[in-house]
């Protein structure tokens, strides 16, 4: 098994070099550079030049990006050329806290609404419950983010004036660690709407594969042997069941760490949250490359260790898988 | 709760109830057949004579009352109701309701050029690995294993980002000819690029998987046997065989291929304005959702439905053409 860890986390280097050459010749083949205008102005070409050559952009590509590699492997991403004055560090230590809050919160009330609404659909099949589930779950997976969270906004914040409707509750100098939020009355109160906005369509396509799986493992034998030694229906359904027909899920949990980051991307904007989303098309209009590199192996990193999960998850899962 | 019997009862319903699930399953995929059937025809209509009313002096088309783009000061965010522009306008006084039916257009465009893209590619790519020798199919997953693990919506972002600046910074040759198709189609030629081109793994896994399990039955052998060629075990043998759970997975990933062009409309790296696509529709006017709420929630009413509509569709041709999976 620690074998197994150590041969997957060795084989994200090249897959990671791999996104990072991709996304640095993709982003810098982009007709245009980062200092060809000051606000509307356009700049004189020897004062661009010397920009250039303050952060190394005459070099040709590959000498660029073999130095940025050493700088990353050194923790240092570079200055962004846009805000300036920030390193893309600071930018970093600011907006992931916030942006991973999100996530991991819409993630974990996806799973606390789509796990049990799929297994009551399940083990109710084909009465009004299921029905209605069912009809519930294919309405959530419908619903856009960008539809969902104005929406949310109109009912909530403008007609109803429960949750504000903008901005997020904590700032990072509140955070504990640099990544947990302090559990006030203001920090849930923001992150509600984005939460739900966020969670809503994955906690029903997870209901959905809940309710498919867990109707296959309902036929097993050893469902039927366990209800003979007479455990409680529950349990059976619980114990038994359940964590047989989760896999499925946590298959889907693998690509969902990539839609959490486009809903993000979405979200933030509507909601105004100044998390990692925001700056990331805003850089790419810029040609602020050293932000753009930063995001790309923020996410590109989550990705790779979120599948790693996944697959560890299964072996949790199911004891019969096992990886040598 | 469930007592241990129940499996067998799922499958013997009473007629009643049994008549009740069809007719949810069921009138849900037709519903949303004809709803998608009525999109395809405003998308054709939108803009024809043919159709037309007399308003005034002028005649109008009868579906979209106005022409996308024509904005209009005086009439600027008019509430739905009132005369002339039946859902009211919006920020630049141009008719939401024509715009929203314009946005089918792009919507149902992107809908079936992408998912026909991602078959083509994925069918031809999936066949080939499986029913190649095991080294070269061994090379092929690896490299789709590969394109797995990347962060594929940064790569559309990146590729919209680079077309655009292109199409921007005039291009010469063979791009130029590009950037000017493009631009007669409004921005959506370089979506269509870069869904079609970043999408087609999935379809090829499961076109691989799927050949694998054909190739293994007697009737290959059997062709095989009787002299058939490579070429036509493929296409008489395995392609039919294989083209059902192909084609429902990817009426399934539809949706996706819709909400993708509404959010690269929505973050400013889709269509070219004015082309109204509901993404953009959104984007122009969500933040003034306080004040002209019907500006953001009538392009958003759009785009949910027609997801909708593709989901309910999928399902029910899943449910049509594989038995096993009804009621899963």
């Amino acid at each position: 098994m620690i074998k197994y860890i150590i041969r997957r986390i060795l084989w994200f280097i090249p897959v990671l070099l791999a996104i990072i050459t991709a996304t640095f010749l993709l982003a810098h083949s982009i007709p245009g550079g980062p200092f060809d205008f000051a606000g509307e102005k356009q700049l004189p070409e020897s004062v661009r030049q010397n920009l250039m050559r303050k952060y190394r952009l005459d070099k040709p590509v590959y000498v660029q990006l073999g130095l940025w590699i050493w700088d990353v492997l050194r923790f240092d991403f570079g200055p962004s050329y846009y805000s300036r004055g920030q390193t893309v560090n600071d930018i970093l230590r600011r907006t992931f806290p916030i942006s991973a809050q999100l996530g991991v919160l819409s993630l974990i009330l996806a799973l606390l609404i789509g796990i049990p609404m799929g297994t009551i659909a399940a083990v109710k099949q084909n009465t009004l419950v299921d029905y209605s589930a069912t009809f519930i779950a294919i309405l959530g997976v419908s619903i856009p983010n960008m539809v969902l969270g104005p929406l949310l906004i109109w009912v909530f914040s403008v007609h109803l004036g429960w949750f504000p409707a903008a901005r997020w509750g904590v700032d990072y100098t509140q955070l504990y660690l640099g990544i947990f939020p302090p559990m006030t009355h203001k920090f849930w109160a923001h992150a509600f709407l984005p939460m739900v906005t966020l969670g809503t369509a994955y906690s029903a396509s997870i209901a959905r594969l809940t309710r498919a799986s867990l109707l296959q493992v309902i036929r097993e034998d050893y469902m039927r042997t366990a209800m003979a030694k007479g455990l409680h229906g529950f349990r059976v359904i619980v114990v038994h069941g359940l964590r047989n027909s989760l896999i499925p899920v946590a298959t889907v949990l693998g690509p969902m760490f990539a839609g959490i980051v486009t809903g993000s991307l979405i979200v933030e904007r509507i909601f105004g949250i100044p998390g990692m989303g925001r700056y990331f098309v805003d850089s790419i209009t810029n040609r602020d490359y050293p932000v753009i590199m930063g995001v790309t192996l923020v996410y590109s990193v989550l990705l790779v260790a979120g599948n790693l999960l996944v697959d560890l998850s299964y072996a949790w899962l199911d004891p019969r898988i096992r990886y040598d | 709760m469930f007592r241990g019997k129940k499996p067998k009862k799922a499958r013997s319903r009473g007629p009643f109830r049994d008549a009740f699930h069809q007719l949810l399953k069921h009138r849900a995929a037709v519903v949303a057949g004809l709803y998608i059937l009525l999109m395809i025809i405003f998308a054709l209509f939108a803009d024809t004579s043919i159709i037309s009313l007399p308003f005034g002096k002028e005649v109008r088309p009868l579906i979209a009352l106005q022409h996308y783009a024509k904005t209009s000061f005086r009439n600027r965010d008019l509430p739905p109701g009132t005369p002339g522009y039946p859902l009211g306008t919006d920020y630049l006084g141009r008719d939401i309701w024509s715009r929203t039916v314009y946005g089918t257009r792009v919507s149902l465009s992107v809908a079936f050029v992408a998912a026909t893209v991602s078959l083509l590619i994925g069918l031809t790519y999936g066949v080939i690995s499986g029913f190649a020798r095991p080294a070269i199919d061994n090379i092929m997953m690896r490299f789709v294993d590969f394109l797995y693990g990347f962060p594929l919506l940064i790569f559309i972002i990146l590729l919209q980002a680079y077309f655009k600046a292109v199409s921007r910074a005039g291009a010469t040759g063979f791009m130029g000819l590009l950037t000017q198709l493009d631009r007669a189609m409004g921005g959506l030629f370089f979506v269509f690029l870069a869904l079609g081109m970043l999408n087609w793994i999935g379809m090829a896994r499961l076109a691989r998987g799927q050949t694998l399990s054909v190739k293994q039955k007697e009737y290959i052998e059997a062709a095989r046997a009787l002299g058939a060629s490579n070429l036509r075990i493929v296409f008489r043998h395995i392609l039919p065989n294989i083209i059902g759970p192909c084609i429902v997975a990817e009426t399934l990933a539809i949706p996706g291929y819709i909400l993708t062009e509404a959010f690269l409309s929505f973050i400013g790296l889709g269509v070219t304005p004015p082309t109204p696509s509901w993404g953009l529709m959104i984007s122009d006017t969500y933040q003034a959702i306080r004040v002209y709420p019907w500006e953001c929630l009538i392009p958003g009413a759009a785009l949910t439905l027609t997801t909708l509509a593709f989901n309910f569709l999928g399902d029910g041709l899943r449910d049509a053409l594989d038995p096993r999976l009804r009621g899963t």
